[in-house]
């Protein structure tokens, strides 16, 4: 018996360490590339986006729930667009606050705005599903109702959506604006290092795991294709990427897309949001496996792989942390001996890594917001306590989305917003 | 418009901003802890005894270079896949799109995929505000304009 189980906890140790390890190199080397390739030309200017040719007309659909804090300010910044031909379609999903009111009281103020209320609360994709309904454009802007645009964002996707016929999606660029507290300051430096270095990887390998659900243009065509989002999906954002994509449309990362968007600054909050994505990309794991036994869906398998071996990883360390604590108690075989956490020099590699991939992912990202570079001080709490979080996060999502009940609708929760 | 920044410390408590600030001093202070291999190393060279475990034990800097090496031969390698994974597809599809063009939905379309009539929701696109009524598994079962 030991020495079939001996090998396997000797790979599962190496494996924890090396796969963070070297998928670190991935998004920093697939980063770089798409940063040489797309970013850093003459003619990629943060304050001109490219000329859209004939200005088709877009819809920016915004699903609201509960947002009566700052539907102002995200209908303020969505009618300041430097586009020249869009709407705004506003939908109430059956808001307890004053949402409603003040969506009716702005339509006066802004003409090109009109206002969907359903009735009862139906959930983010429904809404956007109704949103859609009420449009006659084909291309759609998606935001949520606490997102501010950034004024050349229309632009650059549209830029996007009407440079090829088979461009179904395309993702923006979120910029954390709470930095209050430790957690708004950590998210800062997440979204540039985790979250826009992995779009930027993946965009050179040809396939992204999940548009940023927070902006994202789409073509109505690819949409009307796939059956539009998902209600029974607790992300409908990852859900409807893997459903465009499996359709053979592609899925751009537009990092000029600016929209500035409000993050959890409570441990409750930011361990509920990640809970939630934890648990959707857990769902469309199981959702999708059938799916993929096609040749022709290949390019999706390594995105699938890869997701599935984080979802291992997060695994794998609790057992690991497990094994080690129940040895300082009890003599165990030593096939499950875990001696130390400390990995001597291959911490220092570690070490080495994680402060290159903030340091490469905070300077690519300077060109969207200066200053950036202060937040490198925080990003030590990524490996120490993020980490952690979102191996908890998995621990309690897989079993909440295998064990969910098929065709759940999924609705909104109101959100942390942080702490002003 | 508001600040798109929203930088207010002053908003938490003493005991979270001094608590966090020193919580991070912490932390790095253990991330240098990991970095231990390599002071003893540098200390050894400045003649401070401090280096057994890493120096003797687990191989010294000479088990640091080879480790060293193989990773370094590894991450040259997924630079030259990754790489060559981008030219290949870069020679293989610029400026061409294999994928057949397909022809854009129209409103009708929409409005029956959603099971709308497409007269009975033209009434109401026009309106700058309506209501949405819906039976339980999304179906719209009828709109009002509000006033």
């Amino acid at each position: 018996m030991n020495e079939f189980v001996a090998p396997i906890g000797k790979f599962l140790l190496q494996f924890a360490y090396y796969y963070p390890l070297f998928m670190a190199y991935v998004w920093i080397i697939g980063a770089i590339y798409y940063y040489v390739r797309w970013e850093c030309r003459g003619d990629n200017c943060l304050e001109a986006a490219p000329p859209v040719k004939g200005s088709p007309h877009a819809s920016i659909i915004v699903p609201c729930y509960n947002e009566g804090e700052t539907i102002r300010e995200t209908l303020e910044y969505a009618a300041a667009q430097d586009y020249d031909n869009f709407d705004i379609i506003a939908v109430n999903d059956g808001s307890s606050d004053n949402t409603a009111e003040l969506l009716d009281e702005l339509k006066d103020k802004y003409p090109m705005l009109r206002v969907v209320h359903l009735a009862e609360n139906q959930g983010k994709a429904m809404a956007m599903r109704v949103g859609t309904l009420f449009s006659s454009s084909e291309y759609l802007i998606c935001i949520d109702g606490d997102a501010l645009l950034d004024r050349h964002a229309t632009s650059w996707i549209m830029h996007h959506l009407t440079g090829g016929p088979r461009v179904g999606a395309v993702t923006g660029n979120p910029r954390v604006r709470n930095r209050s507290t430790l957690l708004g300051k950590i998210q800062v430096g997440e979204f540039s290092s985790i979250i826009g270095m992995i779009k930027r990887a993946q965009r050179i390998y040809g396939r992204v795991f999940t548009v940023s659900g927070v902006v994202a243009g789409f073509r109505r065509t690819a949409l009307h294709q796939v059956g539009y989002w998902s209600t029974d999906m607790v992300t409908e954002d990852i859900d409807i990427s893997w459903k465009l994509q499996l359709n053979h449309w592609d899925i751009r990362f537009e990092p000029n897309a600016l929209c500035w968007i409000l993050m959890p600054e409570t441990i409750k909050g930011l361990f509920k949001q990640r809970l939630r994505w934890s648990q959707g990309g857990t769902e469309v794991l199981m959702k999708y496996v059938s799916n993929l036994w096609s040749w022709r869906k290949r390019r999706m398998w390594i995105v699938y792989l890869e997701y599935f071996t984080s979802v291992f990883w997060a695994i794998s360390m609790v057992g690991i942390v497990v094994l080690w604590m129940l040895g300082k108690f009890i003599v165990m075989p030593p096939a499950f001996h875990v001696p130390t956490l400390v990995p001597g020099w291959n911490g220092v590699v570690l070490g080495m890594t994680c402060l290159l991939q903030f340091a490469v992912s905070l300077a690519i990202d300077s060109r969207y917001e200066k200053g950036i570079g202060r937040y490198y001080y925080w990003m030590i709490w990524y490996p120490m306590a993020y980490w952690m979080m979102n191996v908890a996060t998995t621990m309690v999502a897989v079993p909440k989305a295998i064990f969910k009940k098929r065709g759940t609708r999924a609705t909104w929760e109101s959100p942390d917003r942080g702490i002003s | 418009m508001s600040e798109l920044i929203i930088e207010t410390p002053h908003l938490q408590n003493l005991r979270q901003r001094y608590g966090f600030a020193a919580l991070t001093l912490i932390f790095w202070a253990v991330w240098f802890y990991m970095w231990l291999p390599l002071i003893s190393l540098i200390a050894w060279v400045f003649g401070v005894k401090m280096f057994y475990l890493h120096m003797i034990e687990l191989g010294g800097y000479v088990g640091f270079l080879e480790l060293l090496g193989w990773y370094t031969l590894i991450v040259f390698l997924i630079a030259i896949v990754f790489g060559g994974w981008m030219m290949v597809n870069l020679f293989r599809f610029r400026g061409r799109e294999r994928r057949k063009p397909i022809r854009e939905v129209n409103d009708e379309q929409v409005a029956d995929y959603f099971g709308v009539d497409s007269d009975y929701l033209s009434r109401f696109t026009g309106q700058r505000s309506v209501t949405v009524h819906q039976t339980p598994d999304g179906s719209i079962r009828a709109i009002e304009a509000r006033v």
